[in-house]
């Protein structure tokens, strides 16, 4: 017989209450770290999102919304570029590679990028990580288009397949705005998943986004007509971001990133730095983010107000427990120890479950989400937090422990034998 | 050379408001005796073996068990000191519900200090001599018997092999015939292991079967009113 062992008969012999309560723990233990994964996976999306560019360059009212629209697809920008002037742009700079794109359609609610061939050969969704095709290969022509991962989950297309676009941005996945029927796009290729909101975009070439809005024009002018690449005007021409890289050196960015920075901001462009608006924009979510982490601390916090009501409960018939084991030789320093071991030992066995629960509900999502969706969302605390997690639980539950543990303390012998009635 | 007796009480004084008062000038209980403390319901009997056990703390005096004066010290080594040399048995056995019958005698010898290796074997030894064995061993004490449980307290309060066994009206609530059997195990147990037994009862048959008995009024005076 050891301690340890009559703690473990003490929890048997209240199974129920004691399964409960650890559960109650391991349910707020799993939320707390899953919340904590959650807004670490949140982060790193948004990280990736914004890819290896140094600036985006747009006609936005503000940068924050430049970033929003431009590189994480919420909603399609409304005010365009003229091609002229970003072909200035091009020329005002050895920019390392200027890449313009191009939104306004839709396809079945995901958005449809308009780009150059640069934008798979020279931009990265995740600094590091090259965009890689699960089949075909980049557009190369006009009207043919390449669907991101979670596109061709959802809507089943694959390489080969014709599809037409609708006019709109697709911020709903309701069809609103006409469908361009006229013109028909071949689908050459399907994107890995990158883990970035372009998993949910497709992407075309300029011309043929301008011949459709060219086409668009016409009709609003009553002119039925068919309409070509060689029919294009220069207020067809347009664009409605620009993806910039200035030239770095040993890998870092040139000291010339903020003068070209104010430069452009002077010229009446909205200048963003992806990365400065992220940080941003995190700010922005972090009040919630701390009253969601809050709302979990809340939770594990009652959870170890649940083990000290079910211990501080059962002490009414544990009295008489304590007192014979007190006769037989147990001093009020070890029922006290017993009584909090036991409290620490639910927020162990509470922790432990909580984080399983965490992992494997993690696992789930991320692989339905990656299947389905094509985003990545890994597990992304690492050991040392998680430990931290289940050590505070640990403390909170022997602290929870700490009053039941006085009463048994304080139980007084004598009057605990007597028969009952 | 005289042996130390297994109890020895010098100059013990206790009392308080409303309750019994205890005076005991000397008293002993020679090592491997038997003493009955006879005296009706509520006379006193069990403050008096609480008082030896340590559990009430006397006003003054000694209560020496096998030489050590339990009163001499408070707290966790009072405790372990009663854990070691003083066995008890009461009226409702007082078993640890949910705990298997070699649960509760081992729980006796990990609180007395018992080194846990011993902890198994010597609790089935003791239990199978009193006539427990097989899946009886790790049954869980409220699904024995009653006549089992009272075996399964007995041996319990002989598990760390104490000086002295006390006994708190082990035969109240039992018919003649099964209070006399149940006094025979006792003793018969308390014999066997080389333990002195200090037994109270209220039931006057008892007192012919020990042949060293105490009314218990010769150290009470209860106050005025008291006593039913």
């Amino acid at each position: 017989m050891s301690d340890f062992s009559i703690i473990l008969r003490s929890l048997r012999i209240r199974l129920f209450s004691t399964v409960v309560t650890i559960l109650t723990v391991a349910v707020a233990v799993g939320l707390f770290l899953t919340l904590l994964s959650m807004r670490e996976s949140g982060r790193d999306a948004f990280r990736r999102g914004s890819g290896n560019i140094d600036l985006l360059v747009s006609a936005e009212p503000g940068p924050l919304v430049s970033v929003l629209n431009g590189l994480f697809h919420a909603g399609a920008p409304a005010n365009p570029i003229p091609w002229a002037r970003f072909e200035a742009l091009r020329a005002s700079y050895p920019w390392a590679w200027a890449i313009p794109l191009q939104q306004g359609d839709n396809y079945r609610g995901y958005p449809a990028i308009a780009t150059t061939p640069a934008f798979f050969e020279d931009y990265q969704p995740e600094a590091g990580r090259p965009w890689a095709f699960a089949a075909g290969r980049p557009f190369e022509a006009n009207f043919e288009i390449v669907a991101g991962s979670e596109v061709a989950a959802t809507t089943g297309v694959a390489v080969g397949d014709r599809i037409t676009l609708t006019h709109g941005s697709g911020g709903s996945r309701e069809d609103h705005g006409h469908s361009h029927d006229e013109y028909d796009y071949e689908v050459v290729g399907i994107l890995e998943p990158s883990g970035s909101a372009h998993d949910r975009a497709l992407f075309s070439d300029l011309e043929s986004s301008w011949v459709l809005h060219a086409f668009d024009r016409h009709e609003a002018e009553g002119r039925h007509v068919h309409v070509g690449v060689d029919d294009l005007e220069e207020v067809d021409r347009a664009v409605t971001g620009i993806l910039l890289k200035v030239p770095s050196r040993g890998g870092m960015a040139s000291a010339a990133l903020p003068q070209q920075f104010d430069r452009l901001r002077r010229e009446g462009f909205t200048v963003a730095q992806p990365a400065q608006e992220i940080g941003r924009l995190l700010g922005i979510v972090a009040n919630v983010d701390a009253l969601l982490i809050a709302m979990a601390a809340a939770v594990l916090l009652a959870s170890g107000i649940g083990i000290m009501l079910a211990l501080y409960n059962s002490m009414d018939q544990r009295r008489r427990q304590v007192a014979i084991m007190r006769v037989l030789g147990a001093s009020r320093g070890k029922v006290f120890s017993l009584t909090l071991t036991e409290s620490a030992m639910i927020g162990v066995a509470g922790g432990v479950i909580g984080t399983l629960f965490a992992a494997i509900g993690n696992a789930a999502t991320a692989s339905t989400l990656k299947e389905r969706l094509g985003l990545v969302i890994p597990w992304s605390l690492d050991p040392a937090t998680v430990l931290a997690v289940v050590v505070g639980t640990t403390i909170l539950a022997a602290a929870a422990g700490v009053l039941p543990g006085l009463v048994a303390y304080r139980t007084p012998v004598a009057t605990n034998l007597r028969p009952t009635a | 050379m005289p042996t130390t007796p297994a109890l020895l009480v010098r100059d013990l004084s206790f009392a308080h408001p409303g309750g019994p008062a205890v005076t005991i000038d000397e008293w002993s209980v020679p090592a491997g005796g038997e003493v009955l403390l006879q005296g009706p319901s509520g006379s006193g009997k069990s403050t008096i073996l609480q008082l030896l056990a340590g559990l009430l703390d006397a006003k003054s005096g000694r209560v020496e068990i096998d030489g050590e004066d339990l009163l001499a010290v408070r707290g966790a080594e009072r405790d372990r000191r009663r854990g070691r040399r003083i066995g008890m048995i009461f009226q409702t056995f007082n078993l640890l519900s949910g705990f298997s019958a070699r649960e509760n005698a081992m729980l006796a010898m990990h609180f007395a200090g018992v080194p846990a290796a011993a902890h198994r074997e010597r609790a089935a030894d003791l239990l199978g001599s009193l006539g427990l064995s097989g899946n009886e061993l790790d049954r869980p004490v409220d699904r024995l018997s009653v006549g089992q449980q009272q075996r399964v307290a007995v041996a319990r309060a002989l598990a760390a092999e104490p000086a002295i066994v006390l006994a708190d009206e082990p035969t109240a609530s039992l018919d003649p015939d099964n209070a006399a059997r149940t006094v025979d195990l006792v003793r018969e147990a308390c014999r066997t292991r080389g333990a002195a037994l200090l037994l109270t009862s209220h039931d006057p048959s008892l007192a012919e079967r020990f042949e060293n008995r105490i009314d218990v009024s010769t150290f009470v005076s209860l106050p005025s009113g008291a006593g039913s």
